[in-house]
């Protein structure tokens, strides 16, 4: 995948989060970029993002489940993820179909 | 203007409606019950919400539609883990009510059903249910109707979403009195919210078919039958008793005036439909399932996990539950409460963790043998009433996906996936459970008044609904018109017709890609004419 289509991929990304979370009330004050996590920064429960991740397995139309292997690292469940840990893992699975 | 109302009671049943209707708590639906039709409704084979509603969303069986549980995991022998996650719309293999109706130009609305979490858009307006209140607004649509919803002072945006740890607490905990009161009135907010939107559908949208569904019937009974099923009723209740059963009864009262004003709303000319996904009743005991497993030798737990003290059914978290079971040493397990059967694990190569493939059928046979043989050490009688193989309870595509053996238990209840030193023990207290028997209440025009009509099915509900919209029935569904339900003269009018096939989700999606695909297109030939010069 060249930089110009991983930049696609992160906009895309950027573009789901920012209208996700517009009207959420947040204390972060940035704007989202790749190094925003979803937790510490954007106060994701984990169960958003699991809805998340399916909002953006259909964006991206990969198969359902694949944003498991996101959610998991070495047999335990990741605490938090940061937008450019998103974006590596679209890369990898887009790269893969 | 709204010609059918679909309106879903989650859980609700005769046995408590007719004492609600009859004590004076619910008074509309005493008149509309009484000016229309009633019959039971009968569930999927296993009665829970996201099978049962996804039958009365597409007309097919969960076999076909593919929707057994809250969860779909994915089985890989293996490895030591099993990757999860919550059903979503993209799991449903069959097209929807909303979509068929849609396609056929009318206008539907789709309010808090559950699994239609990133549901395909259609014309009217969705918003789905199990969705946390902060991903509503995005999961909604159409675009911007959410904000238009938040400027109307009536609707309560916030209670309508999914709160994690309200929901929990019917199936997870006893609630004392205060906070009893307060998970009531956080139901009642709820009811009010839902019934808001479903108001604004067919007072600003216009909406042909308008379907909400009033999930808090079931909660409420999860945490509190004892005070709504009246052969439960002690002959001295305490204080405390008189408190509780009163907040029930305001609450149904609630969702009594949430269907009053969505009826008198859509006016004389529309057919309602009032039903419920699976109906209730009592459990007394836990049989713990996946302790039983380990004693017959298919399960292995972790290391230092601890027994059940709290008579529960289930974790509160599922990731917990699946760390708990050592899957390298597993052949069988309950996956979920809701479930309610075993799912057996097939070795797909050599050194995998499983049943071997050619076992499978021998295994799953001396499992049915051995469950069925299973007694309570008490009284000496089996427990499991009745086990059905995923052949005989869900035939289908999906077939697969389902549980290897599904389970009737003697007292009606759920299996509990949890670790205990008893595989059977009695509860403290009785607890409210689904029962399989629902209800359909039919009014409004061309419905005949005061009858009684034998037992119908969720897969009934989908086929009637679209005729009631003056559309014929795709050929695939597998339900019927419930046609009992009209007058005569109203079905000669408007007999049942059939029509074409429904389309898969899969096809929809690739139609609807090309259509995105056309304005481009078209763009793309119009510059090309404009910079060869046959364009201005």
């Amino acid at each position: 995948m060249t930089d110009l289509e991983r930049n696609q991929v992160e906009r895309g990304v950027i573009e789901i989060l920012t209208e996700m979370t517009s009207d959420w009330e947040l204390g972060f004050s940035g704007g989202i970029g790749p190094a925003t996590s979803l937790v510490a920064d954007l106060s994701f429960e984990s169960i958003e993002i699991v809805q998340l991740m399916v909002g953006i397995e259909q964006h991206f139309k990969l198969g359902n489940l694949a944003s498991e292997k996101l959610l998991m690292k070495d047999g335990q469940y990741v605490p938090d993820m940061t937008i450019a840990d998103i974006v590596d893992f679209l890369v990898s699975e887009m790269e893969l179909s | 203007m709204t010609r059918t109302l679909l309106l879903g009671l989650d859980g609700a049943s005769f046995t408590a409606l007719d004492y609600l209707m009859d004590s004076g708590a619910m008074p509309f639906l005493k008149r509309f019950t009484e000016a229309g039709a009633r019959g039971e409704l009968m569930s999927t084979p296993c009665p829970v919400t996201p099978p049962a509603w996804t039958t009365i969303m597409t007309g097919r069986s969960p076999g076909n539609h593919g929707i057994f549980d809250f969860i779909q995991v994915e089985e890989d022998c293996s490895t030591d883990r099993l990757a999860f996650r919550l059903v979503n719309a993209r799991d449903i293999l069959c097209e929807t009510i909303w979509s068929v109706a849609s396609r056929n130009g009318r206008k539907v609305s789709s309010l808090n059903f559950p699994v239609m979490f990133q549901a395909a858009q259609f014309d009217g307006c969705m918003v789905p249910g199990f969705v946390t209140p902060r991903l509503l607004r995005t999961s909604s649509h159409p675009k911007g109707i959410w904000d238009r919803l938040k400027g109307n002072p009536d609707i309560d945006l916030k209670a309508v979403g999914w709160d994690l740890e309200e929901g929990r607490k019917p199936l997870t905990s006893s609630l004392d009195e205060e906070e009893f009161g307060k998970w009531v009135g956080y139901l009642q907010r709820k009811e009010r919210g839902w019934g808001g939107i479903a108001l604004d559908s067919i007072r600003e949208m216009s909406c042909d078919l308008v379907a909400v569904v009033f999930e808090g019937v079931d909660r409420l009974q999860h945490q509190a039958w004892k005070h709504i099923d009246p052969a439960l009723t002690p002959n001295a209740p305490t204080p405390e008793d008189v408190v509780a059963q009163r907040r029930c009864i305001s609450y149904y009262g609630e969702v009594d005036r949430q269907l009053e004003a969505l009826v008198r709303a859509a006016g004389e000319d529309v057919q309602v439909f009032i039903v419920s996904d699976h109906g209730f009743g009592s459990t007394t005991e836990i049989f713990y399932l996946n302790t039983w497993l380990e004693r017959e030798g298919h399960l292995n737990w972790k290391g230092g996990v601890e027994d059940d003290e709290e008579g529960l059914l289930t974790a509160q978290n599922m990731r917990e539950q699946f760390d708990s079971i050592d899957w390298t040493r597993t052949n069988a397990y309950a996956r979920t409460t809701s479930a309610n059967g075993v799912y057996i694990r097939v070795a797909k190569e050599p050194g995998d963790c499983g049943v071997r493939p050619e076992n499978y059928m021998s295994f799953r046979a001396e499992l049915a043998r051995r469950l069925a043989a299973f007694t309570d050490p008490v009284d000496g009688r089996p427990v499991v009433a009745k086990i059905e193989t995923r052949e005989d309870a869900f035939p289908g595509v999906a077939m697969e996906e389902a549980p290897d053996l599904t389970l009737t238990l003697r007292d009606g209840g759920f299996v509990s996936i949890l670790k205990h030193e008893q595989v059977l023990r009695r509860r403290p207290e009785v607890k409210g459970t689904h029962r399989p028997n629902g209800v359909l209440i039919a009014g409004g025009s061309g419905i005949q008044r005061g009858i009684t009509i034998p037992t119908t099915s969720v897969i009934d509900v989908a086929p009637t609904v679209l005729h009631s919209l003056g559309l014929g029935v795709p050929e695939d569904l597998e339900g019927r018109v419930v046609t009992e339900v009209y007058e005569s003269l109203t079905l000669e009018r408007d007999p049942v017709a059939s029509a074409e096939p429904t389309i898969m989700p899969k096809e929809l999606e690739a139609l609807e890609e090309v259509d995105e695909l056309q304005p481009d297109e078209e763009s793309m030939i119009l510059d090309k004419l404009r910079s060869l010069g046959y364009m201005e």
